[in-house]
């Protein structure tokens, strides 16, 4: 048998590279999980925590019947109690706000498949901007004329340029939001030439993006150019309807909505204020439209 | 047949309890953040900055040795990865009752013979704990231990270890769920 491990001239060899790479996972002694919060106003989840079909027992109930294997199920929380961290910087909810939903975090099987895609707007599928570049002053900005649909600009968004180019942009290619910032009502961008689709769990599926890449650096050159982004909404197969939509992606990182639990509880209760959030993990397992 | 829909038999069938254990064992939720060390891009911070998105998926990455340390002493059920988010950190889940997991009623890592926590966080709810300091026992023991030994060539009662990359220290917290994610809670270490 030979040394898989090493090459002849005693390098590591590339078997063994392989087999020294972690990718994310929670197929570990399960299937994939998914994480949800179900949001809901106004309602008695806490105080029917241990209630004979109290409303908690009940949602639980309904996502079972939509189809939800729960892999974990966790305790109902006014979002507005003093928990042991204060996340106030999140987009969460302070300290005795009587707004604050009542909601719990469950787990279950995922199986949400390729998203299709289609534009939040049909009749206003894209917007385009003229765009600048002054690369003296602040490396690698492109200032733009305006705002996209209004905040709705994410990181890993595609970007489209056309007309007399500059900078090193190529008319036609497809470059990715990697940072972006407003100057007064002016977005300003700067973009990766590359997007990974998988990091971020579904959050950023290639048809609508991605994670992106290093940094793209512009030459020095000025004028204006026109830039286009499609202003898309991305829908998965699955138990839980996965829908990411560009109504409210904010901007930093779109939200996920579990379009079909929603519609299960609405046949269940009726219209009310509630939500289901599709959770993504980074330093903890919530919605990561928090964090914009 | 009795009808038993009404009468407390029925009743008890109608209740939900949280459980983890759905599939699996009971499952503890751990966050793990590093000073000084950016896992998306794999680069210490005392380095020249590297952008390199997902550098964290290469061979030996930090993140890769990360994970390979604590399955030594733990099981894993989720390994979640650092993100463009939150570079410095990820969560991991393992089964509760692997990586030597005590509590203790000494150090700061305060809990009572009732199992109840009387840290300074857990009482009012804000601040953050004192950090744990070797006082013969942590919330997660092995866990730490196998960190520091990658991290500094050391054991957690040499904090005098050659820093191997550039990490200036780190953080384990359990996550708390709290309705609406699961979030850094209880301070480990």
């Amino acid at each position: 048998m030979p040394d898989l491990t090493k090459n002849q001239d005693g390098s590591t060899s590339d078997l063994a590279l392989n087999y020294r790479k972690t990718r994310e996972t929670t197929n570990l002694g399960t299937r994939k999980l998914a994480f949800y919060t179900c949001l809901f106003y106004g309602a008695d989840l806490v105080a029917s925590k241990d209630d004979s079909n109290g409303t908690y027992s009940q949602l639980v109930q309904t996502l079972q019947q939509a189809g939800a294997e729960i892999y974990w199920l966790g305790q109902p929380h006014n979002l507005n109690e003093t928990f042991i961290r204060n996340w106030d910087y999140l987009n969460f909810y302070e300290r005795g706000d009587t707004n604050a939903p009542e909601a719990f975090v469950f787990a279950i099987p995922d199986d949400a498949d390729s998203p299709i895609t289609r534009p939040y707007d049909s009749e206003n599928p894209y917007a385009t901007l003229e765009a600048t570049i002054t690369n003296d002053y602040d490396p690698n900005w492109i200032s733009f004329n305006g705002n996209f649909f209004s905040s709705h600009v994410y990181t890993g968004m595609p970007i489209v340029f056309s007309g007399t180019t500059f900078g090193g942009i190529v008319a036609g290619k497809t470059y990715y939001i990697k940072e972006h910032e407003l100057d007064g009502p002016n977005l300003q961008l700067r973009l990766s030439e590359t997007a990974d689709s998988e990091v971020l769990d579904i959050q950023n599926p290639k048809e609508i993006g991605g994670e992106p890449g290093p940094l793209f650096e512009l030459t020095n050159g000025s004028g204006s150019m026109t830039a286009r982004i499609d202003w898309l909404d991305a829908i998965y197969q699955g138990t839980a309807g996965d829908y990411i939509s560009g109504c409210c992606a904010d901007m930093t990182y779109p939200g996920v909505a579990a379009a079909g639990f929603i519609n299960a509880i609405y046949n269940r209760f009726g219209p009310g204020p509630y939500w289901v959030e599709r959770c993504a993990p980074s330093f903890g397992i919530f919605p990561a439209y928090w964090a914009n | 047949m009795p009808q038993t829909y009404d009468d407390p038999t029925g009743n008890n069938t109608r209740k939900v309890q949280p459980s983890s254990k759905f599939g699996t064992r009971e499952l503890k939720f751990i966050s793990i953040g590093l000073y000084g060390y950016d896992l998306y891009n794999d680069v210490s911070n005392y380095d020249d900055f590297i952008d390199r998105p997902s550098a964290y998926k290469n061979p030996d990455s930090l993140y890769s040795k990360i994970i390979r340390t604590l399955a030594e002493t733990a099981e894993f059920y989720e390994i979640g990865g650092p993100s463009a988010m939150a570079p410095y950190s990820f969560v991991f889940a393992i089964a509760a009752e692997t990586g030597q997991w005590l509590y203790s009623d000494r150090g700061n890592f305060d809990y009572n013979e009732a199992g109840v926590d009387e840290t300074d966080a857990a009482q009012d709810g804000r601040g953050t704990n004192d950090r744990y300091f070797p006082s013969g026992a942590s919330g997660i023991n092995d866990l730490v231990d196998r960190l520091y030994n990658l991290f500094f060539l050391s054991d957690q009662y040499r904090l005098d270890g050659p820093d191997v990359f550039g990490i200036d220290d780190f953080n384990l917290y359990e996550l708390e769920d709290t309705g609406g994610g699961l979030l850094p809670g209880r301070h480990l270490y």
